[in-house]
């Protein structure tokens, strides 16, 4: 909205391939930034190279590759620059010219601090409507559910990822958890466990009437495809702690899907 | 997604694997693939992938 009101023109790409936003780009005559998630940027390192109007991208919605910055600047000769924010608040911090990296300057008028290991950010009243759940909102202070550093000499802040089942794909967000509870209400699933491991997978054991292309069928109507698993594997039973818990432990579930007799679905 | 070897690709492709493929054959062979939802049902897992693309590529030669 800041954008429009000062009179930069919006331009969107015909597709989100690298070529198109390249074209987009290039038909331009203005100073141009492009502004993505880090899926878009990695797009564009694959190829390309110098676009006279291409002044920086900048991205948002989920941590950068440590490779990115500067494999971008060497493709393109121009900064890879980051935002943080939430829906509740905006832009919370940046490092548009890419020099803080990976850190992020708080903007103007944001106060951050630490608590536990979440970023806080702070917000005089509640941003939502009904009953104040306080591990998103409490004491004038809203809770992001990122854990973050801040370094105490220059205010620059570090995230370092989710403290919830929230993980991100290609700036998309999904909730483990609800992936994990969609498929476990699947009839014909016994029970289940979702791992993230940089992709989606699900671990299930099926009930005796139960078929995976069913199970595939089942999620496909009830989750957009971003959401869910790239593999489902079938195990004839879930591997369980010595507590009696099922294992969540990548290699314990991959270890146990391998073990399986060849020709399991 | 350029920073995989092979044998560690699965068969089964991923929504934004699909996104980058799309991407990187574009890009390569200068071309723009039309894909339509039952292209894309089809591009599921690799061996598919490379059938479908295989199809739309040898048709935009054939013009």
């Amino acid at each position: 909205m800041h954008g429009l009101h000062a009179g930069a023109e919006l331009v969107f790409p015909d597709r989100l391939t690298a070529m198109s936003i390249r074209a987009a780009v290039a038909a331009g005559t203005e100073p141009t930034t492009v502004l993505g998630v880090p899926f878009h940027a990695e797009l564009l390192t694959t190829g390309g190279g110098p676009l006279p109007p291409l002044r920086r991208m900048v991205v948002a919605g989920e941590l950068v590759r440590p490779w990115l910055p500067a494999r971008f600047t060497a493709t393109y000769g121009v900064p890879l620059g980051t935002m943080y924010g939430m829906t509740e608040l905006g832009v919370i911090a940046t490092d548009l010219s890419g020099c803080h990296a990976p850190a992020v300057a708080p903007a103007p008028g944001m106060s951050l601090r630490v608590a536990d290991g979440e970023l806080l950010v702070r917000m005089p009243a509640s941003p939502y409507i009904g009953l104040i759940d306080d591990t998103r909102w409490a004491d004038g202070w809203l809770h992001t559910r990122d854990a973050a550093s801040i370094d105490q000499a220059t205010g620059l802040v570090t995230i370092l990822g989710r403290l919830d089942s929230q993980i991100s794909v290609g700036g998309l967000k999904v909730d483990l958890t609800e992936v994990e509870q969609t498929l476990c209400a699947v009839p014909g699933v016994d029970s289940a466990v979702v791992a993230y491991d940089g992709t989606i997978e699900a671990y299930l054991v099926l009930r005796e009437d139960g078929q995976i292309s069913g199970v595939e069928a089942a999620l496909a109507e009830q989750l957009a495809p971003y959401k869910r698993p790239r593999r489902l594997r079938v195990l004839s039973a879930m591997p369980r702690t010595a507590t009696g818990k099922i294992s969540r432990d990548r290699a314990v579930l991959r270890a146990a899907a391998e073990a399986q007799p060849a020709g399991t679905p | 997604m350029g920073d995989r070897a092979p044998d560690e690709v699965s068969e089964e492709i991923g929504s934004l694997e699909l996104a980058w493929l799309v991407s990187q054959v574009e890009d390569r062979y200068h071309t723009t693939l039309e894909l339509d939802d039952a292209a894309l049902a089809q591009m599921m897992t690799v061996s598919g992938a490379v059938a479908t693309i295989h199809q739309m590529l040898e048709g935009a030669a054939d013009g």
